[in-house]
């Protein structure tokens, strides 16, 4: 199937992709610029992040709960590749090497898939389930590691360490007229569009069928001539690599991204979200990495609008109490994803099929 | 997990009894790891199904025995903290009259009971649905459980710290020459075998525990005997809930001094996993085996492994010990020191 069928298609994605960039100047009108920019910026990190999970998890079949590692290898790597070498006030010196921040992404993406390549081979002997408790012990790894004294120069031990804002100076553009979370929402969409272009393209492809192949019946697959081995560290290595480029913009906006809230339970509970996005989007699906991101990234802040509005008035606002806004967030996430492996197992994705097939026909039955 | 408060103390000891000194610390911490391996082992037995809602039926224990032992009714973020004060109705204040020991211990076998019957009513109304549906999709359930079980405990019992009140104080021990030993040890490592003992001879003797083997034999033979085998998931739920609940209680006390918080306790039971892998994810009694390797190595990797790691500015490698392990066995053995080999066909 070509990449974009007909021309229809290819009119309504340049329609989007125009309007992807053309957003943050409308945003500028809008009463709350920042927060919408800020908003739009984190759902692109998120969507590339997933779509990485998803091609691992929901291609390959292999669960992964160390997709937080990944985001944290790239945080720090990508930091470490395009913040200049710095010394701290309390004395602590960064390494860096202050290089342009899509340096940064590559590099974080890089080293993040080569650590996915090296973990492949336990995905190589084990299947599935099994698999999950690898990459299990990987986040409890990463909070051992991001947080030794060891690391310091680059993860900043407990502290964190710095990454500095993108900015897009080029010699025929002048960066300062980008706000420092616009250039960030710039960075985090062109990010965004190449994973999707790599997405798409493997999910259209011999890969993607060899990935595919692999879930459903690995051995049969082997029989059919995939090359089961290759089909897994490839789909290690492109997750990995997604993971770490969307790690390294995470960490840009963080600003100062923390070891600790990328390994242990916080890593977890990342992975787990990361999973919620991918289960209530659609498993399997590239568009439905992109829902599930936005709905993952917008469940809490429309969760926040209706407590201001007073329509959830047993919400307390997050950190005055037991039951507050982001508490309730996470049970929803934890409903939502058993409700939607329940009935729908292709996620939001599933329900847009059954919207976008109901209108095909109207007003005919079928 | 911190066997640094200890360790002070312990260098003023010989070789010999350093090593029966760790040794004992790590079969109680390994007892614990044992109590919940066995419910990881229960349910993949019985539905092939790793069960990461584990540690929020762990919490969910926890906090349920905490309730009952000091007296406080859940009520969100107004449920006293720190040093509880008891918030029971008068006509109930009876029970904090009751000695401790006692309170505890029937405070222990209710918990048990409430957290097994909160099993049975997931599978009925949530996993039951699943059967026949990908194992993949069940897991992802079951930790989208997880996350809904623990906050849950959060929303009713609120975030702040608490301290569970249990008849074993840390100052309280049994000393055997130079050794010393703390009661709660002592009765976590007790409380794991009559777990264990109970167990097995259920397996062994009872009517379901027979047609629970046969189910993890041959799902479909099993049922065209009669066997009901959607009783036998509701029955091995049942046992998770109940192995969680006891695990819960004696980690407070041996491992956190008494001090709960949410977070601690809900992932404790994710670090019983190379415990289950260890001795076999289907094998109850090698989750016996491997959670107490597992303790042991930990505690004494603790002691003998750590200052190595030191030099290194590596701090806390006894808490990666375990994964390293655990990753160690996946790779030469996958199916465990007791567990089947999987056979794979197309």
């Amino acid at each position: 199937m070509a990449l974009l069928p007909n021309r229809v298609n290819k009119a309504w994605l340049a329609i989007l992709v125009a309007a992807l960039f053309v957003f943050p100047f409308f945003a500028r009108i809008l009463p709350t610029p920042d927060f919408w920019i800020v908003l739009s910026a984190l759902v692109l990190i998120a969507a590339t992040g997933a779509l990485g999970l998803n091609l691992l998890s929901g291609f390959a079949g292999q669960i992964s709960l160390g997709h937080a590692f990944f985001l944290g290898i790239g945080a720090f790597v990508g930091a470490t590749v395009s913040t200049p070498a710095t010394t701290t006030l309390s004395g602590v010196s960064f390494w860096g090497l202050g290089l342009p921040w899509w340096v940064g992404a590559l590099a974080g993406g890089a080293v993040a898939a080569i650590l996915g390549v090296v973990i492949a081979p336990a995905a190589v002997r084990l299947r599935g389930l099994y698999l999950s408790l690898v990459t299990l012990a990987l986040v409890f790894f990463g909070e051992w590691l991001f947080t030794a004294p060891a690391m310091e120069s680059i993860t900043g031990a407990v502290r964190g360490r710095p990454s500095r804002a993108i900015s897009f100076d080029l010699p025929f553009f002048d960066g300062s007229l980008l706000s420092k979370n616009e250039s960030l929402y710039f960075a985090a969409l062109i990010v965004a569009i190449f994973a999707f272009l790599i997405g798409k393209n493997i999910g259209r492809s011999r890969v993607g069928r060899a990935l595919q192949a692999t879930r459903d019946r690995d051995i049969a697959a082997e029989v059919i001539g995939v090359n089961v081995t290759w089909a897994k560290l490839t789909a290690f290595g492109v997750s990995s690599f997604m993971a770490g480029a969307a790690g390294y913009l995470l960490g840009v906006f963080q600003s100062n991204p923390l070891g600790s809230s990328f390994g242990g339970g916080p890593g977890l509970l990342v992975s787990v979200q990361y999973i919620a996005m991918i289960v209530i989007g659609g498993i399997g699906t590239v568009l439905g990495a992109a829902l599930g991101a936005m709905f993952v990234v917008g469940l809490p802040e429309i969760v926040s609008y209706l407590t201001q509005q007073g329509w959830l008035p047993f919400v307390a606002p997050t950190g005055t109490g037991s039951l507050d806004e982001s508490v309730f967030s996470l049970i929803l996430f934890g409903l939502f994803i058993v409700f939607f492996l329940i009935f729908e197992p292709l996620g939001l994705f599933g329900l847009w099929l059954r919207v976008r097939n109901y209108w095909k026909g109207w007003p005919f039955s079928y | 997990m911190t066997p640094a408060l200890v360790l002070a103390q312990i260098e003023q000891l010989s070789l010999s009894e350093q090593i029966i000194q760790l040794t004992v610390q790590g079969l109680s911490l390994g007892a614990i790891y044992a109590l919940i391996a066995m419910g990881f082992v229960i349910i993949y037995k019985a539905t092939d199904v790793i069960n990461f809602a584990h540690g929020g039926l762990m919490l969910l224990g926890t906090y349920v025995v905490f309730s009952l032992v000091t007296g406080v009714v859940p009520s969100g973020a107004r449920t006293p903290a720190g040093q509880a004060t008891s918030n029971l109705p008068e006509v109930l204040r009876w029970w904090l009259e009751i000695p401790l020991a006692w309170r505890f211990g029937i405070s222990v076998l209710v918990a048990a009971l409430l957290v097994g019957l909160v099993g049975v009513i997931i599978e009925r109304s949530v996993l039951h649905k699943m059967v026949g549906q990908p194992i993949f999709a069940v897991v992802l359930i079951t930790l989208g459980l997880e996350l809904v079980i623990s906050t849950a405990v959060q929303i009713f019992w609120g975030p702040q710290q608490k301290v569970m009140s249990s008849p074993f104080p840390p100052n309280s021990v049994l000393r055997v020459g130079n050794i010393a030993i703390q009661w709660a040890n002592v009765w976590a490592i007790l409380a794991m075998v009559v777990a264990a003992v109970a167990l097995f001879s259920f397996f062994r003797y009872s009517r379901y525990g027979v047609a629970m083997r046969a189910t993890a034999f041959d799902q479909e033979a099993a049922m065209s005997m009669g066997i009901k085998t959607t009783t036998i998931f509701a029955i091995a739920w049942a046992f998770a809930g109940v192995l969680a609940a006891v695990a819960g209680a004696f980690y407070v006390p041996t491992r956190l001094g008494g001090f709960m918080s949410l977070t601690p306790i809900r992932f404790a039971a994710l670090n019983a996993f190379p415990a289950a892998i260890l001795g076999g994810l289907d094998s109850p009694g090698g989750a016996i085996v491997g959670g107490l390797t597992i303790g042991v190595a930990q505690v004494l990797s603790a002691r003998w492994l750590n200052p190595i790691f030191l030099e290194l500015q590596l701090p806390n490698f006894h808490l990666v010990f375990p994964y390293i392990l655990m990753i160690g066995m996946l790779l030469v053995r996958p199916f465990g020191l007791f567990g089947t080999p999987e056979v794979r066909r197309v």
